[in-house]
């Protein structure tokens, strides 16, 4: 692996890690493709659905670049979805939202016409959090 | 008076001996593979949002689906970065 590819895995590493932490006991206990981690690698975005064992699922997806050194995330969504598949509420950091003194972090409840966008740290451990709130208190 | 020591965090990888194994069992995947893999991939956002790729990028960079339920925005962002690593990747064929 070069550079690069080694800061995605890692990265990919980190939050797999946070998941299981905030997530684990909620979600379908199933193996995670590694194949989908050699594709990140080539394509330098990772894009995974989790399933809970409720039927409910989160959508993880990051595009990454490398600039001054560094692996940054250029655009991100962790989206919640019901077991209809409708999104409940998601995470993204398009800049759309510059009101907001998180921009260009912010989340959407839905419907999105409902609901005003909010803040958001931009942390994906925080996403996972609020979450596991979500997941416990349905 | 009490020192509070910075609390390291630390976090064990997960899928390192996955990878390993799954490495083992399967060959590195060229190019002309991820290649095809998007192209597969793009193809499947083309047919669900009947719009071609051409058509969707420009319209997608001017931000005309943010507010619209209808697009799930994450597969948008999935469709849009598939594109952009099969353009990259596409040049280092080249």
């Amino acid at each position: 692996m070069g550079y690069i590819e080694t800061l995605i895995y890692l990265r990919v590493n980190y939050f797999l890690n946070e998941l299981s932490n905030y997530l684990s006991h909620l979600l379908v206990d199933s193996p995670f493709e590694v194949a989908d981690i050699e594709l990140s690698t080539w394509t330098h975005q990772f894009y995974h659905r989790f399933y809970f064992q409720n039927g409910w699922s989160l959508i993880i997806y990051e595009k990454y670049i490398f600039a001054e050194y560094q692996l940054k995330i250029s655009r991100y969504h962790y989206a919640l979805l019901h077991p209809q598949n409708e999104p409940h509420l998601s995470f993204d950091n398009c800049p759309h939202h510059r009101n907001l003194f998180t921009f260009p972090h912010h989340k959407h409840f839905y419907p999105k016409h409902n609901h005003s966008p909010m803040i958001f740290s931009g942390e994906i451990a925080d996403a996972f959090e609020e979450i596991k709130w979500i997941m416990e208190n349905l | 008076m009490s020192v509070i020591e910075p609390v390291e965090k630390t976090y064990t990888p997960i899928f390192d001996k996955d990878w390993d194994s799954w490495r083992k069992k399967h060959p590195q995947r060229s190019s002309k593979d991820i290649l095809q893999e998007l192209g597969q991939i793009i193809k499947a956002y083309e047919q669900k949002y009947r719009m071609t790729t051409e058509e969707f990028i420009p319209r997608y960079a001017n931000g005309e689906f943010e507010l619209d339920d209808s697009y799930a925005d994450y597969e948008l962002a999935h469709w849009q970065g598939s594109y952009e690593a099969y353009q990259r990747l596409s040049q280092t064929e080249k």
